[in-house]
């Protein structure tokens, strides 16, 4: 991502100082909505523990299956024993694989957010979510950290199970996340460690912002929910099929919202929104709004046997490889591995220390181990990774693979 | 200070390079050719990094003496001072090389395993960097470019701090004092401007004392801490990936284009320069030349 390149304005119009107030007022109120969600997020955690606990007892197999795969994991690591575990009975877990990689830049502004099984009272709903940050990373690790919980809620506020409500539920949802990226700077608590572009000037908060793509995959349905240029593709029958379509602010309808909204577009190594920005759509990046919207185009699309794969990933991939020979490596990869397991198989990624990943904050990807993925989808992201670096793509590189087709 | 021990260090050192690239590359071919072991190739990789370590040992004790003349040396060419990061060659540029490297040979592999003519092996480059490698490189790189930021934020606030003071207090109370005695001077001698003037130069000109000194002393330490550290993580960061995250082979082509890289660069910028100074000769003898025909007219 190109690092933004602004002057401050030197003198502040009245009209201005009056849509500060107003800013004011709605960041004040936003606080007091972030507030009130952190604790509806604790309780609806508290609810998902108590779902848990008297849940079937498949679901606590499940939950022991993987704590002692852990464990043989970590016994193995030390030498003492061979993993000869199945992975057979583990059919909540989705077959995925996930690479996210610095590449050429010093910052790693990408983050990834896998979180199976996200949704309360609905099984085998996946999240998947590639958020590209820029100006700091601070929006993308929000959007990692919060995103999932922010769907789930407005799902359950939707009510209804139509396929239909998924539009507004990822509006919504990308809305809250918009206004929290907004209020980040004061409702932030003083323990957090100050981030890079608050050491650097307060105001600079409101340069940053992140693409985001996200994925629920459902047995029946894939929704797609876009903002940015990170993309989602979707191979069906060996044939690539655009879930999102990247907004880039030289797109015609985009350059018409943003003309009519009174923004302009600049080309300045590259088309972008009032000289600044090179994508018309992300969260945060309050100094752009109105022109660079935070509303998702969504896609829900029924899945089918044909389906072999979903493919996310940030533009560090997409800007060298394109959607077919990505669906090609995926393919070839898949040919390798052999059909597909019920469900995960595991991958031949080194592991960490038992446990010593997951007590880090700061991880680029979350929700997820390691050893959770699947090998055939952890060598399709991995070789996308290394081609894209090969390709001599500048910028950081994360891509999450999805296995879709449909096992014995 | 001593400035031809510091070149003949450097020149120990190219020496060095020179020799440790020729036997990197022997070590390359035997193992091209299937007649060097592992455990050889680990040899050479461990001569190679006492080499470095060698080195930066030399330094550290010339650099107690002056730790400014390192991080602009004169026996290099401005080129070469240009890409120095803190003295050396910046660690993060390590992982760069060998992400360009790790890429040769990946798009050929790619479209023989897309033509199903691979046998379905997964394509690693001719270099053969494993997945789990590649996560490893990434770790190295992020913790590589977040000691280079605080070593670089170090030196700003140096730099900041002795010209904030004690630098700028002490020519400002000169000038102060400097200007006292102008005034005095002018007022004694009335219309005599011009000597009090002068009177002025000689003052500032003669300030050199202990307060400067000490100042200039303690930037000079804090310089040469830096570049001991420096020098610290750039053997750390290529210790790491030559022995901990590559195999002996792949340890062997990273450390071989690296120094075929740094004597390349240096050779090039040498050359140029060289043909500059001739250049500068020549303009030189043409302005002379013009100076002896203009008395004869």
């Amino acid at each position: 991502m190109a690092e933004i390149c602004c002057e401050e304005a030197k003198s502040t119009p009245a009209t201005a100082v009056a849509a500060a107030s107003v800013s004011a007022t709605a960041a004040a109120a936003a606080a007091v909505a972030v507030a009130s969600s952190a604790l509806e997020r604790r309780r609806r955690r508290l609810e998902m523990r108590r779902f848990r606990v008297a849940s079937d007892p498949e679901e606590l197999v499940a939950e022991d299956v993987r704590a002692a795969k852990r464990q043989r994991l970590a016994r193995t690591l030390s030498g003492s024993c061979p993993d000869a575990g199945s992975d057979s009975d583990r059919p909540a877990l989705p077959r995925y694989g996930v690479t996210s990689v610095c590449g050429r830049r010093r910052e790693m502004e990408d983050t990834v957010s896998i979180r199976p099984d996200f949704l309360p009272g609905t099984s085998k709903h996946n999240f998947f979510g590639v958020f590209d940050g820029h100006g700091c990373s601070h929006v993308a690790t929000m959007c990692q950290d919060n995103m999932h919980e922010v769907v789930a809620d407005e799902h359950t506020k939707a009510a209804s199970g139509e396929e239909t409500a998924w539009k507004g539920v990822m509006e919504r949802s990308f809305s809250r996340l918009d206004e929290q990226a907004a209020s980040w700077a004061t409702s932030r608590s003083r323990d957090e460690p100050a981030c890079r572009c608050e050491q650097q000037m307060p105001l600079r908060c409101d340069h940053v912002g992140s693409t985001a793509v996200v994925a629920v995959v459902s047995p029946s349905h894939v929704v797609v929910a876009n903002a940015g240029d990170s993309r989602a593709v979707l191979s069906r029958g060996g044939v690539p099929v655009p879930l999102s379509v990247d907004h880039k602010p030289d797109r015609p309808d985009e350059l018409a919202r943003i003309e009519a909204a009174g923004g302009r577009v600049i080309y300045w190594d590259g088309a972008r929104v009032l000289g600044v920005l090179a994508m018309s759509r992300a969260i945060g990046d309050r100094y752009l709004k109105p022109f660079v919207s935070s509303e998702p185009e969504v896609t829900v699309t029924e899945r089918t046997d044909d389906d072999e794969c979903l493919i996310l990933a940030s533009d560090g991939l997409w800007d060298v490889v394109t959607n077919e020979m990505a669906c090609e490596v995926v393919r070839a990869c898949f040919r390798s591995n052999g059909p597909p397991a019920p469900a995960a198989r595991p991958n031949g990624v080194a592991l960490p220390a038992a446990g010593a990943g997951a007590e880090d904050g700061s991880a680029v990807v979350k929700g997820v181990g390691k050893e959770d993925s699947d090998k055939a989808c952890s060598d399709a992201a991995m070789l996308l990774a290394k081609l894209a670096l090969a390709r001599r793509s500048a910028d950081n590189v994360s891509v999450v693979v999805v296995d879709l087709r449909r096992g014995i | 200070m001593d400035m031809a021990r510091y070149e003949s260090c450097y020149r120990h050192w190219i020496a060095g390079q020179e020799a440790g690239l020729a036997e990197l590359e022997a070590a390359s071919a035997n193992a091209a050719a299937g007649r060097a072991t592992d455990a050889e190739l680990r040899t050479v990789v461990e001569r190679c990094m006492l080499g470095y370590q060698d080195y930066a040992t030399r330094r550290r004790a010339l650099s107690r003496e002056d730790g400014v003349a390192f991080f602009a040396p004169p026996w290099c060419t401005a080129f070469e001072n240009s890409v120095l990061w803190l003295g050396g060659c910046r660690p993060s540029l390590t992982v760069r090389l060998l992400y360009n490297l790790s890429g040769e040979g990946l798009e050929a592999q790619v479209e023989e395993l897309l033509g199903g003519l691979s046998n379905g092996v997964i394509p690693t480059g001719a270099l053969g960097i494993t997945s789990a490698q590649l996560v490893l490189i990434n770790d190295l790189h992020s913790r590589t470019v977040h000691q280079e930021n605080a070593l670089s934020d170090r030196l700003a606030t140096l730099q900041e701090d002795i010209a904030d003071r004690p630098l700028l207090p002490i020519v400002r109370q000169r000038e102060l004092a400097a200007a006292a005695r102008l005034g005095a001077a002018a007022a004694a001698s009335g219309s005599c401007d011009g000597a009090a003037r002068r009177r002025l130069r000689a003052a500032r000109l003669g300030a050199a004392d202990a307060e400067v000194d000490a100042a200039l002393d303690s930037y000079k330490a804090a310089l040469s801490r830096l570049l001991v550290e420096a020098d610290e993580l750039r053997m750390a960061t290529a210790r790491a990936l030559a022995t901990e995250i590559l195999t002996p082979r792949q340890a062997v082509e990273m450390l071989a284009a690296g120094k075929h890289l740094h004597l390349s660069v240096r050779d090039w910028s040498r050359r140029r320069e060289a043909a500059a100074g001739a250049q500068q000769q020549l303009g030189g003898q043409s302005a002379g030349t013009d100076n002896t025909v203009r008395p004869s007219t």
